[in-house]
């Protein structure tokens, strides 16, 4: 189930807080556990039962690593603890990848491939996999106390705001709020507020951008017949064009992720959760280091927190640091998805990290802000077309034609609603450079409201959810005058 | 601090109740909302089964069915649309209305029959629909013979469309590299012409007398001819039964045209955008249309074949004091009109057709393509063989395809590819041809103009005689 749509607009998350506010507050997690089973479950019935077999054999295993005294036997259930999400991970995520390459590799040197069955991803397995990892390695380190009941546990994993897509909450940041938490009658209606935010930057931003890249693209996952067909139409883009779909993708998914996590967090706040933040105004980032400590805010302190320190972080010497941050970058790639493209993502991430560490961030710093904003966003959106475009010879091509000054002819298929749309997501992707801009953005997300406030914010919310829910909706009507025989 | 709490205690009750309202106005169907105009497929409940819930088919069709059935969704549909038309004018009719100039409506088949001869719905190569054509308009002019014999009077009025009578306001054509395929509109009149058919062609009258009318043919945002124009068109083809007949029908009579309130379905395009507010429109005349008795007045039967433009006669033409009956097969498939029948496959054909006085096929130009939806070749049959005849027909050419290999393989394959028995496709294959290529399969239209009736035309060509 995703929050965008009917099912979960109309039906699911009513009832859900419907009965969810009825019940008695000692029950109201066993609630938000059985709904999130649910929630989970319509959306991938196959998998419900690896989920809640892992989460109660993970919990046991730390309540084990918790109370055994001898290190040795607590490092070692550590590692079990964390092999068994990892290992669902790598089986259900990277087991197809894995095989089409050591295929390509035996048929490179003259051996039959190896056969296999195709393995279905898990919905939101990157993320609950995550986070069954922080709670092990926060109560190994004793940042926090294991919890006691299963069903806590369980509803940590599994907790459906954001279990499709994060923010990735560490174990440490909600740890409390599971066993207690308040949730003031101004909170529920900011957490709405904030809700119908990502409700519109999904469905009135991203969306409309996304028809459009993917008319000019094709679908993310582009099926292999459909290669050469998309290839003829990049290979001739025009320089102008291709510019533009970049750009539209690059808002699009900004506006996608960020409109996610904001319905996530809002749908938490409702219920008294505080989840963190897991994007603060990418695009004004004046380096690639400091886009990455905006984007995906989570994500990041996963890395520095779970990877990038273990490894040695910069503890280790200056060649060693640069390798973690560049392996950190290259294992954040192969997260976002199982193909080589997102590889390539990752590392050239990483090579601007390290080349911001070198020298770059210097430079960058001393142009001055807006410059440094602008190379950055124009870096960042050349790199998420090897985000978007699956086949890397396409993604390459369509960089070339980005760079081949051809002005021959503009094919951008937008129409005004698209065009609006664009200038609107880029109004609100760098309005906070500006002080007013700043202004506003405190205001709508972190003022307490007075009761005048509440009463307009209140009706504006409304509207748009209203409005959000007709968009949606309005696509699917598509009449004839009279049936025709 | 108690105010505080006050005001977002009723702001948030008032928005749970809010957010029940779309699920109970859905289920309980108050308040009622206007329902959207047009029409669209039926999206049904989806099944839920083990299987349909674990490969997520049933989670998809709920979505989809959802989209379709959810509370107050013509407010938020309109609403979308106004904003879609206010700041982009545009809306989601996707692919039904093109706008033409100075606001004018279009449906997009129309003003591809236009620029490109209109091949909107075919699929099919020029010569293969010519072909398809020419056996149509044959099978019009032996029906019309064969109905002649029974004092049934068959014609054909070919309706205008809006793209011929007001190709002013067409917008200008963007594509240049299609070429112009087969127009139907000046074959069948070609054909009706060479063959003899009854037939009025209302396209040069309606040229003609759009110069000489101050209101207006076909309504600026509407897709049919207009209520005035419809009643003129009315009474030319009563007169033409009249005078094929050999009667005296009541008169329509037709009042002086004045500008009135828009009525349906003169704003048909327009009511398809769905908008919250009513579009800016030409003014539109409307005449008082009314039945004066005349002395010896038959009122004869008559059913009539067609597409939607017939709608607007009926709406508008006082059609019960002129006709016994006026059953209304549209498109050959549901019937309007007549109490007894629904649809025409209920219908005992050959008797149906021998108890009326006139059968009229009308067809605008983009729908010629499809003329009389299959009707002549039905009726052909009914008229002309008894269902055992066709039974020992179609026995005989199964055994013929079980003797023909190549016949037999090429139906093994097709039973394959259909996962369907043999026998049952050879059944198939046999009924299909006797019953759709009648003169290749049926002896009797080898002929001209067919000699040979079923027991139900012999029976009433007795009565008659007696």
């Amino acid at each position: 189930m995703v929050f965008s749509s009917n099912v979960f607009l109309l039906y699911f998350m009513p009832a859900f807080f419907l009965v969810y506010f009825l019940m008695p507050r000692k029950t109201r997690n066993y609630v938000l556990l059985l709904a999130s089973l649910i929630f989970y479950a319509w959306g991938a019935p196959e998998f419900i039962i690896q989920l809640v077999v892992s989460t109660i054999l993970n919990f046991f295993l730390v309540k084990w690593m918790c109370a055994t005294q001898n290190t040795r036997g607590r490092k070692w259930l550590c590692c079990i603890s964390i092999a068994v999400p990892l290992g669902l991970l790598l089986v259900y995520k990277y087991g197809n990848f894995t095989m089409e390459n050591l295929n390509a590799i035996l048929g490179l040197t003259g051996h039959a491939p190896l056969s296999w069955r195709r393995i279905m991803l898990p919905i939101g397995i990157s993320f609950f996999s995550f986070q069954s990892v922080t709670y092990t390695l926060d109560t190994y380190r004793g940042v926090n106390q294991p919890l006691r009941k299963l069903s806590d546990y369980m509803l940590y994993i599994t907790m459906f705001p954001q279990l499709i897509a994060g923010p990735i909450v560490r174990y440490c940041d909600v740890a409390d709020q599971i066993r207690q938490r308040e949730s003031s009658m101004a909170d529920r209606l900011q957490g709405f507020y904030r809700f119908v935010i990502g409700l519109a930057k999904k469905i009135l931003i991203a969306d409309v951008i996304g028809l459009c890249v993917d008319k000019m693209l094709g679908p993310a996952a582009l099926d292999p017949s459909q290669v050469g067909d998309i290839m003829t139409r990049i290979a001739t883009l025009d320089t102008g064009t291709a510019w533009l779909v970049a750009l539209a993708y690059t808002f699009q998914i900004y506006f996608d992720f960020a409109g996610y996590s904001d319905m996530a967090i809002g749908l938490g706040r409702v219920m008294g959760f505080m989840f963190p933040e897991n994007f603060d105004n990418p695009y004004t980032s004046r380096s690639i280091t400091e886009f990455w400590r905006r984007w995906h805010k989570t994500l990041g302190a996963f890395i520095m927190n779970y990877l990038y320190i273990p490894l040695g972080g910069n503890r280790k010497g200056t060649g060693r640091m640069y390798l973690n941050l560049w392996l950190c970058f290259l294992l954040s790639g192969l997260w976002h998805g199982a193909a080589w493209n997102f590889v390539v993502w990752g590392a050239l991430h990483g090579l601007f990290i390290c080349l911001d560490k070198l020298f770059l961030g210097k430079v960058m710093k001393k142009i001055g802000t807006v410059p440094s904003v602008i190379l950055t966003f124009i870096t960042v959106t050349i790199i998420w077309v090897f985000f978007r475009i699956e086949n890397i010879g396409l993604a390459w091509t369509f960089v070339t034609r980005m760079f081949a000054f051809d002005f021959s002819g503009f094919v951008f298929n937008g129409n005004a609603l698209v065009y609006t749309t664009l200038a609107v997501a880029a109004i609100f992707s760098f309005l906070t450079l500006t002080g007013w801009g700043k202004k506003l953005e405190k205001k709508v997300y972190y003022t307490d409201y007075s009761d005048r406030q509440h009463i307009w914010i209140w009706i504006i919310a409304i509207l748009v959810f209203i409005f959000c829910v007709a968009a949606l909706n309005a696509t699917s009507f598509s009449p004839f005058i009279y049936f025709r025989f | 601090m108690m105010k505080k709490h006050r005001t977002t205690l009723v702001l948030f009750c008032l928005l749970a109740v809010l957010a029940f309202a779309p699920m109970l106005q859905e289920h309980l169907g108050f308040p009622r909302v206007k329902s959207l105009a047009g029409v669209t497929n039926e999206v049904p409940f989806p099944k839920l089964t083990s299987t349909t819930y674990r490969n997520g088919q049933f989670q998809r069709s709920l979505e989809k069915y959802l989209q379709h059935h959810y509370g107050y969704r013509p407010i938020t549909v309109r609403l979308y649309n106004q904003y879609l038309w206010d700041f982009y004018n545009k809306t989601f009719t996707k692919g039904s209305i093109t706008v033409g100039k100075e606001g004018w409506l279009y449906e997009p088949w129309f003003v591809e029959d236009y620029y490109h001869g209109g091949t909107y719905t075919q699929k099919k190569d020029s010569l293969s629909l010519i072909q398809d054509m020419k056996r149509e308009a044959f099978r019009i002019y032996q029906l019309q013979h064969i109905l002649e014999q029974y004092g049934v009077t068959l014609f054909v009025c070919q309706a205008p469309g809006k793209d011929m009578i007001y190709p002013e306001y067409l917008p200008d054509d963007t594509v240049t590299t299609r070429p112009k395929k087969v127009s139907a509109r000046t074959f069948y009149d070609e054909q009706f012409n060479l063959l003899g058919i009854n037939h009025i062609n209302t396209e040069q009258w309606f040229l003609q007398m759009k110069d000489t009318v101050d209101f207006l043919l076909f309504p600026q945002k509407g897709t049919h001819w207009s209520n005035i124009a419809a009643a003129y068109v009315a009474d030319s083809l009563f007169r033409y039964v009249e005078a094929k007949q050999g009667i005296r029908m009541n008169r329509l009579s037709i009042g002086e045209p004045t500008i009135g309130k828009f009525k349906k379905p003169d704003y048909d395009l327009e009511e398809l955008y769905n908008l919250c507010r009513p579009l800016k429109k030409l003014p539109q005349h409307y005449a008082k249309l009314n039945a004066i008795p005349v002395a010896d007045a038959v009122k004869p039967k008559m059913i009539t074949v067609g597409d939607s433009y017939f709608w607007n006669i009926c709406a508008f033409v006082p059609m019960d004091s002129l006709f016994e009956s006026h059953p209304y097969w549209y498109y050959n498939s549901t019937i309007y009109f007549d109490s007894c029948h629904k649809t025409t496959k209920e219908v005992d054909l050959a008797k149906e057709l021998l108890s009326a006085d006139a059968v009229m096929l009308i067809y605008c130009s983009t729908q010629l393509y499809n003329m009389s939806n299959d009707f002549c070749r039905q009726a052909l049959v009914a008229l002309c063989y008894d269902k055992e005849e066709l039974n020992e027909i179609q026995t005989e050419v199964e055994r013929k395809i079980r003797s023909n290999n190549k016949w037999l393989k090429n139906i093994e394959q097709r039973a394959d590819r259909y996962q369907m028995t043999l026998d049952s496709a050879i059944v198939h294959e046999a009924n299909f041809a006797v019953t759709h290529d009648i003169e290749s399969f049926l002896p009797a239209f080898k002929d001209s103009i067919p000699t040979k009736r079923s027991s139900e035309a012999h029976r009433h060509k007795t009565s008659i005689d007696n």
